[in-house]
């Protein structure tokens, strides 16, 4: 691995033995080098094992932003699930006609589209902003905490795997953390330190080739 | 003679003609007939060497081990130790994150599937079932297909999360015992 002047560091190295600092299909590369280059400049490793428990940390980091996007996404779906079922609420299906999920690549893309299709009708009959969709599901008796929750129940199982990664990843990132302070705390000292000594050795040989030491 | 006594002695003949399997290519598949997750195994020996060297490397780089010529045993045998933890960690985060996006991808295929179903379904299933009755089979056996498969991702994943946390206690026992024996 090379050596690490000013946070120069050999990534496609540390990323040989740390898998998950690799960019994976649907990440944003330009964020996931930005937080991956700000959390080392924090972390700031100087030696080769010092920079792979970093990685490690770095790519728990990116673990959790990864679950939490799909934690969201299933969210979405369900969310959208819950309140198809609330009368008044329910998505207007004209939307949903044969071959408009064929036109996107993925459900989550649809989603957006029909998201960005249900705004124009809300614009189109006059209502905007949250508040307003609050005050509609309020007039129906539902609020935004009590859909939450039952998207919480109704969709426990699908969260489930997520949640639990996203929380086991809070526990790791503690203890790991605790490992690389200890890693740390065996640092050399400073340069400083070790040009003075360099000085001193010299000064001491200089000290034996006196010529009235020889003599 | 009976016929049951026939029937055994024809089933024991039989099974001596059985030996397992005869090629190699067969007897390798045999033997990873018992193989579940392969997360007990040791970890591959290049990645271990590949961890072992940096950890050394490191070893020089820090204030007590910087005087050493050569490893002692003890310090050799703790840096291999937590070589062998970091290659567990990693394969089994690797495992974690297959079945993850698994049961993501699984959950997306619903999302569509469930999609499809409500498009075609407005009366609900029970009346779907009756005007239907062929797709309304085909979504009941999607819908059992997708349970079982997310409950078989979700084991994994809990398997692999076991192991993940035994691979990290071992990682973490093996960093005191190095730390500890560079400053003696």
């Amino acid at each position: 691995m090379a050596a690490t002047t000013n946070f120069d560091y050999d990534w496609a190295e540390i990323e040989k033995l740390v898998p998950g600092l690799r960019g994976q299909p649907g990440d944003h590369v330009e964020t996931i080098e930005g937080i991956r280059a700000g959390l080392f400049e924090e972390l700031a490793p100087q030696s080769d094992y010092e920079q792979i428990v970093a990685g490690n940390l770095v790519a728990l980091e990116l673990e959790a932003i990864r679950l939490r996007e799909m934690l969201d996404r299933v969210t979405f779906a369900a969310l959208r699930e819950v309140l198809e079922d609330i009368p008044g609420i329910g998505v207007d299906r004209s939307e949903s006609e044969p071959g408009f999920y064929d036109a996107h690549e993925d459900a989550y893309d649809a989603e957006i589209a029909r998201a960005r299709g249900l705004y124009r009708q809300l614009v189109k009959a006059g209502i905007s902003g949250g508040d307003a969709v609050a005050k509609i599901l309020e007039d129906r008796g539902v609020d935004s905490i009590g859909i939450l929750a039952r998207i919480r129940l109704e969709h426990a199982a699908s969260l489930e795997p997520f949640e639990s990664r996203l929380l086991a990843i809070e526990t790791r990132r503690r203890r790991l953390m605790a490992d690389y302070n200890l890693l740390i705390a065996r640092r050399p000292l400073v340069d400083q330190d070790e040009d003075e000594d360099e000085d001193e050795v010299k000064d001491e040989n200089e000290f034996w080739m006196r010529p009235d030491v020889l003599r | 003679m009976s016929c049951a006594e026939r029937q055994r002695r024809a089933n024991r003949a039989n099974a001596m003609k059985s030996t397992g399997p005869r090629t190699a290519q067969g007897k390798a598949r045999a033997s990873r007939n018992a193989r579940r997750h392969g997360l007990t195994m040791p970890p591959p020996a290049d990645q271990v060497a590949a961890f072992y060297r940096v950890i050394v490397g490191a070893q020089t780089q820090t204030q007590a081990g910087r005087g050493r010529d050569r490893l002692d045993a003890d310090l050799e045998r703790a840096a291999w130790k937590l070589a062998e933890a970091e290659a567990r960690v990693v394969r089994a985060s690797r495992a974690i994150e297959r079945e993850i996006d698994m049961l993501f991808a699984l959950q997306t295929r619903l999302t569509k599937g469930a999609d499809e179903m409500r498009r075609h379904a407005d009366l609900g299933l029970r009346d779907y079932a009756k005007t239907h009755p062929r797709k309304a089979a085909a979504v009941n056996r999607f819908l059992s297909y997708f349970e079982r498969e997310r409950a078989t991702h979700r084991d994994r994943m809990r398997v692999g999360a076991r192991y993940l946390a035994e691979a990290e206690a071992q990682r973490h026992k093996a960093l005191v015992r190095w730390c500890a024996l560079l400053e003696t």
